[in-house]
């Protein structure tokens, strides 16, 4: 029986699938990086159909409830999205600067 | 030659004032308009040289803006002073005459009643911060106004976008074993002081953790 919880983690891991293909049809995403989200979604709707499927890792991980596996889970694979955004948005920052400053320079005004 | 770097964003009140007072005392002026939306840029008009960031940045890239510009100018000595009127450019004077035996020159604003009490505790908690991380005693780390040897600009070339450059620049320089100096000025605080904020405080004191093991 599905649960109320898994209902709105299956519907949400659906909408994020469908958000992941506009941003594709709109070229924002290209084709491997869909296919990257596609994957990472559809294992999230596969883990929230099926949560006794992981107790074969939360018994060697010592985890005790399902909810306690998606929640360390969830911190980790959230801190590591963190620190991917961080150093892009860093290295895109560089970038602008140095093409502001670069404009600056080619259009100065004497 | 003496050029000064005069970087801009939103000051259109005041900065006509601080390029007319600048003039009398170096050869040429150079103003960056860092992105400003009102009428910076026009204002600036009788600098020698103008530059626009096409969008606002901050001041540590409007400063490597002005450097690089001034260097193109053959520049020896490059003064950086604020637009907002903060700083006397009258005392341009006191600055040139330190620079002939130094790399760098820092204005030193006194720590008296007119310097907002945040400004004060935080200035002195930069302060600490820095002298234990870098074993340099700079009374004044975030004060903009300040000369250059122009040549020394390879050693000092800083990566922060933001106010953390004052700092920055102080590190690389106490890395280098640069000649600093310190000169007294004026503490001047106009009503609406758009500088250094307690934000701003926080990353430049996270930055220079970041520096000291860099």
């Amino acid at each position: 029986m599905v649960l109320g919880i898994q209902l709105f983690g299956i519907l949400f891991g659906i909408a994020m699938i469908y958000f992941a293909f506009l941003y594709l049809k709109k070229k924002d995403l290209t084709i491997n990086d869909f296919v990257i989200w596609l994957i990472v979604w559809l294992i999230f709707i596969f883990v929230v159909s099926f949560p006794q499927k992981l107790n074969v890792f939360m018994d060697t991980l010592g985890i005790i409830s399902a909810m306690q596996f998606f929640s360390v889970a969830g911190i980790i694979f959230l801190s590591a999205v963190v620190f991917y955004l961080y150093t892009r948005v860093r290295k895109n920052q560089k970038r602008l600067a140095k093409i502001v400053k670069e404009i600056a320079l080619r259009d100065v005004k004497k | 030659m003496n050029i000064a770097i005069i970087p801009a964003f939103n000051e259109s009140r005041t900065i006509k004032e601080v390029i007319k007072k600048t003039k009398k005392y170096v050869d040429k002026v150079i103003v960056i308009d860092d992105g400003s939306s009102d009428n910076t840029f026009n204002e600036a008009e009788s600098a020698d040289i103008r530059l626009k960031h096409i969008v606002n940045i901050g001041k540590g890239l409007a400063l490597k803006t002005g450097f690089e510009a001034a260097i193109r100018e053959n520049a020896d000595t490059i003064i950086t002073i604020d637009s907002d009127l903060q700083h006397d450019p009258g005392e341009i004077p006191l600055f040139l005459d330190k620079i002939k035996e130094h790399d760098i020159v820092i204005g030193t604003r006194s720590l008296n009643k007119k310097m907002p009490i945040i400004f004060r505790f935080g200035n002195s908690l930069i302060h600490y911060i820095f002298k234990i991380l870098f074993n340099l005693n700079i009374k004044d780390t975030q004060c903009g106004f300040r000369a250059f040897k122009a040549e020394i600009y390879p050693l000092i070339k800083w990566q922060a976008l933001n106010y953390a450059v004052e700092t920055e620049i102080l590190a690389k320089a106490g890395k280098n074993n640069l000649k600093i100096a310190e000169v007294p000025i004026k503490t001047i605080y106009a009503d609406k002081y758009k500088g250094t904020n307690i934000i701003d405080g926080v990353k430049i004191i996270f930055s220079m953790l970041k520096w000291k093991v860099s």
